[in-house]
């Protein structure tokens, strides 16, 4: 693992990363990664104040570790100065607190999904979520499902198999709480692939709350995750997941940033996959499935920043292309705005939408019907910009093979 | 995932070798530590700015000097290349760059003086068509324009070298409220600023007196960056004069576009890039590299590929580092060195000596094609080639000829790769496109 703080020597000040930064390209209220990162590093010091608060303004996209020719974590950087900047001011704030507490807002409201939607969505409620909380009241937010994606899974009838693999599949919040729809597409996927799934004991990555600067609470769930997984992951099992920022925290996030280096974190990061990666794996080993049937349509595909921030180039990208029919369009945009919860506060919900707008922009002047995206709050965020669907990559596989009935607008689309 | 070519690294070299390897029909993909050195560059094409290395007098036809340099120098990478493949590489460039929406000017016959933010005029060989005004600086007026809030230019201290190099030209600084406003913290950010309209006009409204009467304006290469050629177009007709860009202090604009531009043609013909993506360990068969790794999230990313080309660069770009122990080492591959013997041999004892310092042209050393060899001349691997300034025998900055050689060399190296290689022999493994 990469001493984070070790490698703010390697900055040589060349301004590539600032020339990227997608905040710092809307907002001058974030100075930019090698002023926030590499050089106000040096002046903080164990037990000092923190010297600067423009740092919140991060929203953690990391195309500056992407685009940094020398390899300074700046994203890093930034998360831990966060941290230590709401320690500095005696604590997290509580709607930092809540948005971090993805899981905890799917226990409480997915048994009442109607009430909990309609609290959410009307104008009353945002007006107050806004004036009481700063959760800005425009932010795109999520409608809860009824029924879980653990209660669905547990609820349909045993698979005999045969199989030739087995994972272990982690859903994550979203999946579990709000799109069901895509983990069921994701074992639709695999098991006609041979892959048989179990679904381990999880809970949330924890990356909402690393990223919102409470990083105690962030290592009680990623410590239990450990517990849960760790087992799995020693017995050989893969983990897959369908949220590229949960698969990334496990693989990366958590144990670096919350300086993890036991066996157990290990074991889990390197167990850990995202399922196109996973997937595309498969392909190379020829044991995918590519009987798909033709998919006549045009799509952008925008590869999410925290996929970027895997490093494993864009699998999804090469899965989709195996369709017949489709034709795949690369975003080719760094970055949505919405920094998993950044763009939903309301001092930072205009800069998340001026990041974004260059990639509404190029999907609305695409003309096509939908866009894909591996991670949920950008698609949430690419609904909210462009008034399209957006889908998960695993969606689209399994529309074409047969598993999904597309949706009406992509019959349509595809005439 | 197998590729026909894995070109390592997204500078020069290995966008040309890229370029040139895509345009051919070969699966080329391209692995970047990072983003190259375009955006530390000044966006124009160097070729071979004074030979030999310290001499005052520039170059005047690169031509005839990178001829004289590849008889007294074969081992240079020039002399590898040669000068019938430089020629080449210099007019696929431009035709590459002109289709992501650049255009250069200028041949191998002649060099050009430019003027640089330290207000020097330095021989270069392709001009961006907004760098070309500047040329002319040594007749008629020239007005020099900074925009206040605008870091690192500073007009006055260019026009006080153009006048010690007997220009006539004054200074004027442009208060921009926009800019007030929005404090742009960097090159990129007020080149975008200024691809609005009405922004534009507040920086002809805040010049148009001075510039009155000059025979050509020039600003820091801030003027847009995807609608670039609007910019300099619109400010022409509002100023009534030919306008030119100065290159800056990194970021650079000109270097950057320059890049995007590239990157956009490559992908248009197919290629693919993946930045962030640092080489760290790599897989032989024999004589044979089958595969590198790159680092991932808790992982390394295999990538398999037919050939590959090293484009890493030298001690800036990180594809060399010397180490305290006077060892030279090759970072991606792990490729032989040629170096001076020990740290004593590295500097001229001189800082600013003419011919620069000898560490300074430690690299690999190839063979005509650009494949790497070892010790006793042999090729190290057959599917391996180098381009750019990893290469061994140039002192690039002194010799004013940092991007020619990449592009030179970067060509070289894709032939190569493409002279063992024809559709027919794709790699088996399908490649999903």
């Amino acid at each position: 693992m990469t001493d984070v703080e070790a490698t703010l020597d390697r900055c040589i000040k060349c301004n590539i990363c600032m020339s990227y930064c997608p905040p710092a390209r809307v907002t001058d209220l974030f100075p930019g990664p090698k002023y926030a990162g590499p050089q106000a590093q040096r002046f903080r010091v164990a037990r000092a104040p923190s010297p600067d608060a423009s740092v919140d303004y991060c929203n953690g996209c990391r195309v500056c570790n992407l685009v940094c020719p020398t390899g300074v974590r700046i994203a890093e950087l930034n998360a831990r100065a966060r941290a230590k900047l709401y320690e500095d001011r005696g604590g997290v704030p509580l709607r930092n607190r809540m948005l971090g507490r993805s899981e905890l807002m799917g226990r409480l409201a997915h048994p009442v999904a109607p009430i909990a939607n309609w609290m959410l969505h009307n104008a009353v409620s945002r007006a107050a979520a806004e004036a009481l909380l700063g959760v800005d009241r425009r932010a795109p937010l999520p409608r809860f499902s009824r029924q879980t994606f653990v209660e669905w899974f547990r609820h349909r009838p045993a698979r005999p198999g045969p199989w030739r693999r087995r994972v272990a599949y982690f859903h994550g919040c979203a999946t579990n709480y709000y799109e069901p729809w895509v983990g069921q597409a994701a074992v639709g996927v695999l098991e006609r692939n041979g892959v048989e799934v179990t679904v381990p004991l999880q809970n949330c990555c924890a990356l909402p709350m690393l990223s919102n600067g409470e990083f105690g609470a962030a290592r009680r769930y990623y410590d239990s995750n450990l517990t849960k997984l760790g087992s799995t992951a020693e017995a050989g099992c893969e983990i897959v997941g369908t949220s590229t920022s949960c698969t990334l925290t496990l693989k990366e996030e958590a144990p670096e940033l919350l300086g993890v280096t036991s066996p157990a974190a290990e074991r889990v990061a390197s167990a850990t996959n995202d399922l196109c990666e996973y997937l595309l794996r498969l392909y190379d080993a020829g044991e995918l499935d590519t009987g798909f049937q033709a998919l006549p349509l045009m799509i952008v595909y925008h590869a999410p920043c925290q996929l970027n921030a895997h490093r494993i180039g864009h699998p999804a990208v090469d899965l989709m292309r195996l369709i017949p029919g489709l034709t795949v369009i690369e975003s080719e945009q760094p970055c949505c705005g919405i920094g998993g919860t950044y763009g939903l506060k309301k001092e930072k919900y205009a800069i998340g939408m001026g990041v974004g707008q260059p990639l509404f922009d190029r999907i609305k002047d695409s003309g096509v019907p939908l866009s894909v995206c591996d991670s949920e709050t950008c698609r949430w965020q690419i609904v909210h910009g462009t008034g399209r669907p957006s889908v998960h990559p695993v969606q689209v596989l399994a529309w074409a093979y047969g598993i999904v009935e597309p949706p009406p607008y992509i019959r349509q689309a595809s005439v | 995932m197998i590729y026909d070519v894995l070109v390592i690294g997204a500078g020069f070299a290995g966008l040309s070798a890229a370029l040139h390897a895509a345009q051919s029909g070969a699966r080329t993909e391209i692995l970047a530590k990072g983003i190259g050195s375009t955006h530390w560059a000044a966006g124009w094409v160097d070729v071979l700015g004074y030979w030999p290395a310290g001499s005052a007098e520039p170059v005047v036809s690169p031509r005839d000097a990178v001829r004289q340099l590849i008889v007294e120098r074969p081992e240079h990478p020039y002399g590898r290349a040669g000068i019938e493949v430089l020629d080449h590489a210099l007019s696929a460039f431009c035709a590459h760059a002109a289709a992501g929406g650049l255009v250069y000017d200028g041949t191998l016959d002649r060099n050009v003086l430019l003027v640089t933010p330290a207000g020097v005029r330095r021989p270069t060989c392709l001009v961006p068509r907004a760098m070309a005004a500047a040329a002319g600086v040594a007749d008629g007026k020239t007005v020099v324009v900074g925009i206040a809030g605008m870091r690192d230019f500073y007009p006055e201290y260019v026009v006080a070298n153009l006048q010690a190099q007997g220009c006539a030209a004054t200074p004027v600084i442009a208060d921009m409220p926009s800019v007030r406003t929005r404090r742009p913290q960097t090159t990129v950010i007020l080149a975008m600023m200024l691809e609005d309209r009405a922004v534009r006009d507040e920086l002809i409204r805040g010049i148009a007196s001075a510039a009155r009467g000059a025979d050509r304006v020039g600003f820091p290469a801030v003027l847009g960056v995807g609608r670039h050629r609007e910019v300099t177009e619109d400010l022409e007709r509002g100023l009534g004069v030919p306008v030119f860009e100065i290159p800056t202090l990194p970021p650079s604009v000109s270097g950057y576009r320059l890049f995007e531009a590239l990157r956009r043609r490559f992908v248009e013909l197919g290629g693919r890039i993946t930045i962030g993506a640092e080489v760290v360990t790599r897989w032989a068969d024999g004589d044979r590299l089958v595969g590198v790794g790159t680092e991932a999230a808790a992982r390394t990313q295999r990538h398999s590929a037919g050939a590959f080309v090293v484009a890493t660069g030298g001690f800036l770009g990180g594809g060399l580092v010397a180490a305290p122990d006077g060892g030279v080492r090759e970072t991606a591959l792990g490729l032989p060195v040629q170096a001076p013997p020990d740290r004593s041999s590295w500097f001229d004892p001189r800082v600013l000596a003419p011919q620069g310092h000898a560490v300074f042209r430690a690299g690999l050393a190839v063979n005509g094609e650009m494949q790497p060899l070892d010790a006793r001349g042999a090729a190290v691997y057959r599917n391996v080639w180098a381009a750019g300034s990893v290469l061994a025998g140039a002192n690039e900055w002194r010799e004013k000829s940092h991007e020619g050689l990449a592009l030179a060399t970067g060509e070289q190296a894709a032939r190569g790769v493409l002279a063992g290689w024809d559709a027919s022999q794709r790699s088996e493994t399908d490649v999903p496109r």
